[in-house]
Parts: C-alpha cells; structure tokens; sequence
C-alpha cells in the first residue's frame, strides 16, 4: 500500500533540477538513471494577441521514476526525502497522502505522487487519517494541519 | 510530520561514521560569492562521502543548486590536477608532457623567471590574466601589482563586460556600491524580521538570477518573495521562466536597454510618479536629468522607445507605472554590462531608483555602510578625497571604502610604473577603478606587441580561451603564443592552460581551504560566511596561500609590514585581516558560526554611514545621487544619458543585416555549470550535454532547421557550431547561444579545429575607427584569424566558441561593455551531428 506521497507545486517549480541530482547522488546513480526527471511544457503562447506577463505557458513538473524508493535509507534515519531536502523553490513536500492531500486542497497548480508501497513507520505518520466511511463514522483525532502558506496577493 | 535536521549544530560534528562539516561554497567550484550552505560528510578515511544543504543557514535553509551537490564529482574527478607540474614551452599543447614537481621547484622556477623577465625587459612585460566571480579571481591585482611586481594585472573580457561596468557606475552616480534587492538576507530571522518589508514589485532587468545567483543574490529568493507577495516585472528579450509568471513582461529587442529605461523615466518624470522629497533632499541635477530625458533631439518617449525597443507601447506604460507603485526592487543583470551602451542604461536604472525612492530603504536597494575614516572621531570633520581625477594616486573613496580587501600592490608602486598599465592613458576611469589593464588595449598589446610586448604572463583562474570570459580568443590565442614563459593556477588542465601553461600550480578547491565567501565581495550587507575546510587533496593550496607563499619568496615588499615582517601569517591570518573585516572578529570566530549576516542599517544617507567622513548623503563630490555625473564629464563622457544604437544593429546598418540577419545573444546562465568550469563532471553534463542555439519556429523553418538539429553560425569575426533548440523563448529574428564550451572527453591534440577555422590573416586592422580615445588615440577594429589549422584542437574549444563572432574593441567611451548580447549572425543546418557521447564522458570522468 503507499503511505506516504511527495506533494509538488508546479506553480513555483523552476526546473533547477536539484531534485533530480540530490536524488541521483543519494542513490548513486550512473549516467543514464533517474529516480526523478523534471517534464518541460513549454514555453508556448496562451494568447496569440499578447506577449507580455503571464501569456506563455510554460510548467516543470518533476515525475518520480519506477526507481524513486521515496529514500527509504534516509526515512530510516528520519530525514526528509534528498530531493525535498534541496528544492530550490521550496515546492516539494513529502508526507502521508493523507496530509500531502490536505494541502493539496490548499491552493492550485499542485500535484501528488505517490510513487512506490513503503512500510517505514515514522512518527506522527499516523495523525493523519484516510477520512474513509468506517473513520467517519466515529469520532477522529482532529487532524494537526500544516501551517497554510503565507496567502498570495490578488 | 517531524523530521530530523541539524539545526543547531556545530561547525564541525560526528555522526555515525563522518565527521560534518558546515561550510559555505565560491568558486572553485560552484558560482559567485554567495555563500549557499552546505554540510560536507568526510569519512574516517578523510574523504567526502556526499554533501547536503546546510539548514543553518538563513538564506538557504538546506537547498542547494546542482553544482554544490556534485561538489564531490569535481574534488575527486580523475582529470584533475593535484600537483604542481611544469611542461617545456616547446611541448605547449601536447598533454602527455607535463612532469610532476615540488612547491619548492615551482617557486624557484617562478622566481628564476620572474626575476629575467623584470629585470631584462621591465616588470610591466609581465601580466596576470583572471576569469570571472572565483574566490581568487579578486585577487588578481594583488598578484600581478604585489606578488610579480607589474601593474597589469587583466580580467581580459572586452570593455570588462562583467559587473565591472554597473559598479563603476554605482560608485560614480549612485555614490555606493552595488544597490542590490533586498532580499532580507542581513536580517536576522530574514523575511520576519520586524524592520524588513517585502517589496510590492521586483524587476528582473537582463537578469534570469534564479540560474545565475550573481555575485551576492541568492536567486530562488526571489521566488521566496513571490510567494510572499512580491510582483514580478521582467524586461528580457527571451521568455525566460520568471517571465511566465510575471505580471509585465518587457521582451525588448537586445541591446536597447537604455532606451527603455529612459522610457521608464519619462512616464514617471511626467505623470509625477516620483518621490519629491528624496529629489529634493538627496539628488544632484535633477532639472537637467528632466531636461534630457524630455529633450526632443537626445530624450526619450514611450512612443519612441517602443519603436526602438520593438515592444508595445502599453507595456512600456504597465511596467513603468507597476514599478513607481510602491516599494520596489530591481535586480539587474549582465545585460548592463555587454552592451556598449551599457554606463548609461546603468545610469538610468540607478536614477530610477533613487527618484522612486527606493534607495537604502527596506524591500528596496540595499547598499552597505562604510567604515569611518582612519581616525575619525565623532563631530570632527574630515577631508575626504572625492577628486575622482586623483583617484589613481590617492585611491577612489567610494571604491576603496565598499571594498576594502582590494589594492595592496597598487599604492606601494612607483607612480611610473603605474602609468605603464596597458590602457591606462586611454581609459583612465576604467584602470583607476579596477586596478587592471583595460582588455581590449591588451589584446592588442598582446597581438601586436604595442606598446609594448607582454612576455610573461600567469593564467590565474581562468580559462579564457573557452571562454567565459573574453572576445574574439582566436585572436588571444595567437597573442598569446608569444608569451615567452607563462605560469598557471587552477584545479584542472583547461584548454587555455593546455595551449600556453609552462607551470601548473594546483589549486585548492572550496572543500580544501579556509576562506571567507562575501557577498558581493563585500560590497553589499547580507553576509560572510566561513567556507571551512574539509578534507586534504594531494598537494593543492588556495590562491591566498600561494599569494603569501609567494610574495615571500619573491620577497615583495608590498607584502611585508613596517617591520619588514611577512603581513599575513597564514590563510587565516589573510583572512582575519581582509576578508573577515566587517564581522569585527578572527576568522577563527567566525569559522565557530559560520554565517554572519551584517545587519542592514536602512536610510543610512541621512545618517552620514555612507560616507567615511559621516556626513550625511552619498559619496560623491555633490554628496547626492548624480543625476548629473559630475565623474562622467571629469572624464570625457556625457554627464546625462543618451541612447547609443548597438554597433551592430538592424536599424542603423541595413546591409549588415542582410547578410547577417540575426540578431544574437549570449552569456546566459544555466543550472548545470558555472560558465566554463563543471563540463567534466559527468552528472552536471547529462543536464545539459550540448551547446545550444535557441531559435525561433518561424526562423528555423526559413533555414530548414529541425528541433534538435546542429547548426553553424557565422559573422565577419568567426563560427561555431550550436544544437538548435527550436522555441518561442526568443523572438523571431532573434537567437540565443551558450557560452563557455569545451569537451574535456575530448582530446587536447582533438582534431577539431581544421574544420572550425576559417583560413585567414593574422591581425589585420580595419581602417574602421570605433572610437576616439581621450588621448585623441584612435580606437581601431581588428580580425584576428588563425591559418594554423593544423595545431591542436585542444579539447574542441573551437567548435562551438560564440565569442570567435565578438570583436574587441566595442566599447563605451569610458572603455567599458562590449557586443556580447546584441550581435549578428547567419545560421545555417548541417548535416553532421556533434552529440555528445555521454558514455564517453562517463568512462572518462566517472569516479
Ligand atoms: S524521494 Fe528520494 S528516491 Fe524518490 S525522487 Fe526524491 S530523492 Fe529520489
Ligand atoms: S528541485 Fe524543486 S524547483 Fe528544482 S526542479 Fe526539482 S521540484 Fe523543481
Ligand atoms: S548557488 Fe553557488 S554556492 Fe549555491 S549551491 Fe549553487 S554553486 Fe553552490
């Protein structure tokens, strides 16, 4: 089952790709392999009519590979996933699908991996609960939210 | 979820099997001095294991950028060079002919030639060549001036195209150093510091800094700031990835930049958008400045500048309006300084930001305080040299107080001997600033052994030829071949040391010295920061050890105290004395820290901080913000802007451009190397494997290019050879190329320049006068080509070398900028492909 996910704000990913090498020096990988790689839409034209602000589209989404073991050594240790860890926009969280899916309802241009099973207990993995039929039906521990990002100006 | 981190930790500590290191990084390897934090893990064998982002620190808080976190690749990577090797000069470019030695034997055959070369042609037929933004490179005038004993010291870039030119006019306008966004980075707590504000609205101007994290901006703090609120204007031809979220994008046409600043200034000069009170109290020729920017003839509109710039009127009003709304902040790039134009569309932006009012003010430009004169004392007043004419004898004020590490050779030299530098008549602001030769005067001293010939020369951490840093190298190549005995220091065989290096010194990498990462060599209050070292690699020591190695072994006098006794004990001791300074303590103290942010004190003009004399204002003779530049009409130039076309412009050379119908530029950065350096670290090559060329649909459909199809690329200078990368990031008519390039799995007698070099004269002068030196010396044009198709291709340097298309000599009046990013060109498909075999690169440089 996976447990836990990596939550990406492609609204502020720039394509940098410290994720992509944090993660290739974590795992020592050779040319050729990735446990992550950054997918490049764009730059095109939205509006033929304008080119200024905001009128290219133009998105990096980095995408966990099939060797992407969400750094199970490192969770071992209690450390956060390499690639996380190093983002240069800050846009990588890392946590339980179910706390990584509460954030995601926090904003748009967001996007949730849940890359590989882990059986890896970490603390506090379990304040976070999938709200399924059976949980809702009795009472639940109140979810401890994350704290909201600083909100964005019109 | 709760993670386990290290904040809080020591600057040295164990965990499991490693001892870790804080630390904070400067080229070698990495970038300019901006200090990102890192935690270095050694093992037992003393050998780095990995490197992580370091928490601590404020700035950064544990990201690194892909070069950091590959530092390990670049330490242990198996080309690289540990010891000290000296080559026969008749065995220049074969790689097989280099012989280990001793630090002993290299001092000594640096001091036997040293010694024949002063003391047979003059000290002044040495020169120091430097590259841009290492740790080392800053001390290129203290190498040349106080070690060998010449005054050339030369960062051979064409018009010193390279932050050079904004700083100068920092201090001759503006009166301060580097203005740069503030980004918190000085304030405790950073962004949440009470007395901080985040700004409503950041220019990116000829800056993508996200990549480039010049020379003291952390780039991804601007995305911080985004997320904060902070709007975004761009003005960059290119749609880089800033401009997609930005709410105005500017996409002007390169090189006009100074037109759309004027443009700027005229919309917020005549709706009235500036700040009255700041105009009144604190700037210097403000009626003048107004009169210009409105004169019919040399001044500037929107409507004009839109037809100049090819941008739509509207966008000139948006941006205009958006930045005089509020708080803002303008981070500006490169594209100031490879521009002919470049001092006064610096100019300009400085007077921008000082009517708007956001000089020195939180959220705005921050500039850094200045000590007070050697003894002064509250309330005694004291004269404070502000004589820019007298600048070369008694030492620029504002220079010399924003940047105290610089100048320990210059003074102690014999004023005639200082006359001797190469350019010094011509460009007496740009040699009196800098302390260096002016470039484009040593390239032809160079090739042409005018004034006088160079004999000796020590490539000092740079690989020129590459380049990153300079214009038309065919033509240095060829110069300097005929250095007769040439040193060099730097981590690994570049193909510059490669061609000419006699002696190699090995030089220490950040991860192997002590030594102090400043932002913006200090010119600027976010921080310094001890780059600890870590670990030991074979016999390498830093440029500061070498300097006091050195120095003492040549026995320089500008080394020695009023004792006679060596200045600097050690590493530390340097730095304790002259890097460290502005912490007020050892560098033992602040390696226990690591990071000391400098605190800003806002407002400081009218607390007398700017000033060492500390009167209130700025430091200029006015002691105002000169919107009229009392500097610039003491030497010759225009006191207020003008607009100046590119040399090489469409609108003014029609039948240029129909033979060269591109524009094009370059110099921008990408994430996966530092200019020239990171091209063998095989992890970084995979991100970016080739050269490219980015070019637009429409134009790649014209010349039948395909997406990812290999192109040359020619003008009357030179060629190269790019892979396309078919996008709408340029405009139609416009290309954009790398710099930097050379393909170290290659071999350094590659057999690559036969068919890259175009067969031709060697040093033939126009008749073309450029310029007219203030001497009256006419400033001429000169092709350099080489028919030597035969010698070694030296890593295939030549292949895709855009510089070869940028001639010297294009530069400002006062000997600054240069073509780079406003050029010509005519491409054409080949059929061949030049991929890149990254296996090849692997089994080369895999460690
Ligand atoms: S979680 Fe670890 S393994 Fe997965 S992509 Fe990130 S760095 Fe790679
Ligand atoms: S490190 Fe962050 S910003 Fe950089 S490419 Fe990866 S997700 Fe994007
Ligand atoms: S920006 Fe410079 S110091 Fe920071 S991680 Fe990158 S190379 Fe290192």
């Amino acid at each position: 089952m996976p447990k836990y996910a990596l939550l990406i704000d492609y609204e502020y990913c720039t394509g940098c790709e410290s994720c992509v090498v944090a993660c290739k020096m974590e795992h020592d990988m050779p040319i050729g392999k990735w446990g992550i790689r950054v997918h490049d839409d764009g730059p095109w034209q939205m509006n033929e009519e304008h080119e200024g602000g905001k009128s290219f589209n133009w998105n990096k989404i980095p995408v966990p590979t099939d060797m992407c073991d969400l750094c199970a050594d490192r969770l071992a240790e209690g450390k956060k996933p390499t690639c996380v860890h190093h983002c240069l926009a800050f846009c990588m969280d890392f946590g339980t699908i179910a706390e990584m899916a509460a954030k995601l309802a926090e904003k748009p241009k967001q996007v949730l991996f849940a890359p590989c099973d882990c059986d890896i207990d970490l603390p506090g993995a379990d304040d976070f609960v999938i709200p399924t039929a059976k949980a809702a039906a009795g009472p639940r521990p109140r979810p401890k939210m994350a704290p909201k990002p600083p909100a964005l100006r019109a | 979820m709760e993670f386990k981190n290290d904040l809080g930790k020591p600057w040295k500590f164990e965990e499991g099997d490693f001892t870790v290191v804080r630390s904070a990084m400067w080229s070698p390897p990495g970038c300019h001095p901006v200090g990102c934090g890192v935690k270095i893990y050694v093992d037992k064998d003393g050998v780095i294991d990995h490197v992580e982002g370091d928490e601590n620190n404020p700035i950064t808080k544990g990201r690194l950028c892909v070069r950091c976190l590959a530092l390990k690749d670049y330490v242990y990577n198996p080309s690289r060079v540990i010891y000290p090797m000296k080559r026969d000069p008749k065995d220049r470019g074969k790689h097989d002919k280099w012989e280990r030695i001793t630090w002993d034997e290299a001092y000594a055959l640096i001091k036997e030639k040293r010694d024949y070369f002063r003391d047979t042609y003059g000290p002044e037929c040495m020169a120091v060549f430097s590259g841009t933004g290492r740790s080392g490179g800053i001390l290129v005038a203290d190498m040349a001036q106080a070690v060998l004993g010449t005054p050339n010291a030369c960062y051979t870039q064409s018009g010193y195209a390279c932050y050079q030119p904004r700083s100068m006019s920092c201090s001759h306008v503006l009166g301060a150093y580097y203005p740069e966004l503030d980004y918190a980075g000085g304030l405790q707590n950073t962004y949440d510091n009470p007395t901080y504000r985040v700004p409503d609205v950041i220019v990116c101007w000829g800056k993508m800094p996200l990549a480039s994290n010049g020379d003291g901006l952390f780039g991804h703090a601007v995305i911080d700031l985004m997320k904060r609120g902070s709007k975004l204007i761009m003005v960059d031809p290119r749609v880089n990835w800033l401009c997609t979220r930005a709410d105005v994008h500017v996409r002007l046409r390169p090189g006009t930049d100074t037109a759309m600043a004027m443009a700027w200034l005229s919309v917020i000069i005549n709706e009235d958008l500036y700040d009255h009170q700041f105009v009144e109290y604190w700037c210097y020729g403000f009626n003048e400045f107004v009169a210009r920017i409105n004169d019919p003839e040399m001044g500037m509109t929107p409507e004009k500048a839109a037809e100049i710039c090819e941008v739509p009127v509207e966008d000139i009003y948006a941006a205009a309006r958006l930045y005089a709304s509020g708080v803002s902040s303008i981070a500006w790039g490169l594209a100031f300084d490879q521009n002919q134009n470049g001092n006064q569309a610096a100019h300009c932006v400085l007077a921008l930001m000082a009517i708007c009012g956001n000089v020195d003010v939180p959220g705005g430009q921050i500039i850094a305080e200045i000590d007070a004169a050697p003894g002064f004392e509250e309330g005694k007043k004291m004269e404070v040299n502000l004589d820019k004419a007298d600048a070369g004898a008694d030492g620029n004020a504002a220079e010399d107080a924003a940047r105290p590490q610089r100048r320990i050779g210059w003074d102690a030299m014999d004023p005639e001997l200082r006359a001797k530098t190469i350019g010094y008549a011509e460009y007496p602001l740009y040699v009196d600033n800098i302390r260096n030769a002016q470039a484009d005067m040593m390239w032809d001293a160079v090739v042409s052994g005018k004034p006088y010939q160079i004999r000796m020369g020590w490539i000092q951490s740079t690989n020129l030829l590459a380049p990153s840093c300079c214009a038309q190298p065919q033509g240095w190549y060829e110069g300097l071949k005929n250095l007769e005995w040439c040193m060099a220091t730097d981590c690994f065989i570049t193909p510059t040391i490669e061609a000419f290096g006699d002696l190699i010194l090995p030089l220490a990498s950040c991860a192997e010295k002590d030594d102090v990462v400043m932002t913006h060599y200090a010119g600027s209050p976010v921080t310094l920061a001890a780059c600890n070292k870590a670990v030991d690699v074979g016999e390498v020591k830093s440029d500061i050890t070498i300097l006091i190695e050195l120095g003492e072994y040549l026995g320089s006098d500008a080394l020695k105290n009023e004792n006679g006794e060596r200045m600097f004990k050690d590493e530390d001791d340097f730095l304790t004395q002259r890097r460290a300074k502005p912490t007020g303590m050892p560098f033992e103290d602040l390696r226990d820290i690591v990071v000391f942010q400098r605190g800003v004190n806002y407002r400081k003009y009218e607390t007398g901080l700017l000033r060492p004399d500390r009167v209130p204002g700025f430091l200029t003779p006015t002691g105002r913000v000169e919107l009229w530049s009392t500097a610039y009409a003491q030497y010759g130039e225009d006191p207020l802007p003008y607009y100046r076309e590119p040399a090489f412009s469409p609108h003014t050379n029609p039948a240029l451009a129909e033979k060269y119908p591109y524009i094009f530029t370059t110099g921008a950065r990408n994430y996966a190397s530092f200019h020239s350096e990171h091209r063998q670290i095989a992890v970084l090559r995979e991100l970016h494997p080739d050269p490219i060329i980015e070019i637009h649909p429409d134009d790649a459909a014209r010349e039948n290019i395909a997406n990812g199809q290999w192109v040359e690329v020619s003008n009357d200078y030179g060629r190269a050879k790019f892979k396309a990368v078919v996008s709408v990031i340029v405009k139609p008519g416009t290309v954009q190329m790398d710099h930097g390039w050379w393909f170290p799995e290659r071999q350094a007698d590659d057999d690559s320049r036969d068919e890259i070099i175009p067969i031709g004269e060697i040093a033939t002068f126009n008749d073309e006068v450029l310029d007219i030196a203030m001497n009256g010396a006419e400033i001429r044009a000169a092709h350099v080509h080489s028919d030597h198709a035969d010698e070694p291709g030296l890593y295939g340097v030549w292949i895709s070398n855009v510089n070869d298309m940028v001639p010297n000599h294009y530069n400002s009046h006062l000997g600054y900028g240069g073509p780079y990013k406003c050029n010509c060109c005519a491409i054409k498909p080949l059929k061949e492909s030049y991929d890149t075999d990254m296996s090849l690169v692997a089994e080369k440089f895999d460690i």
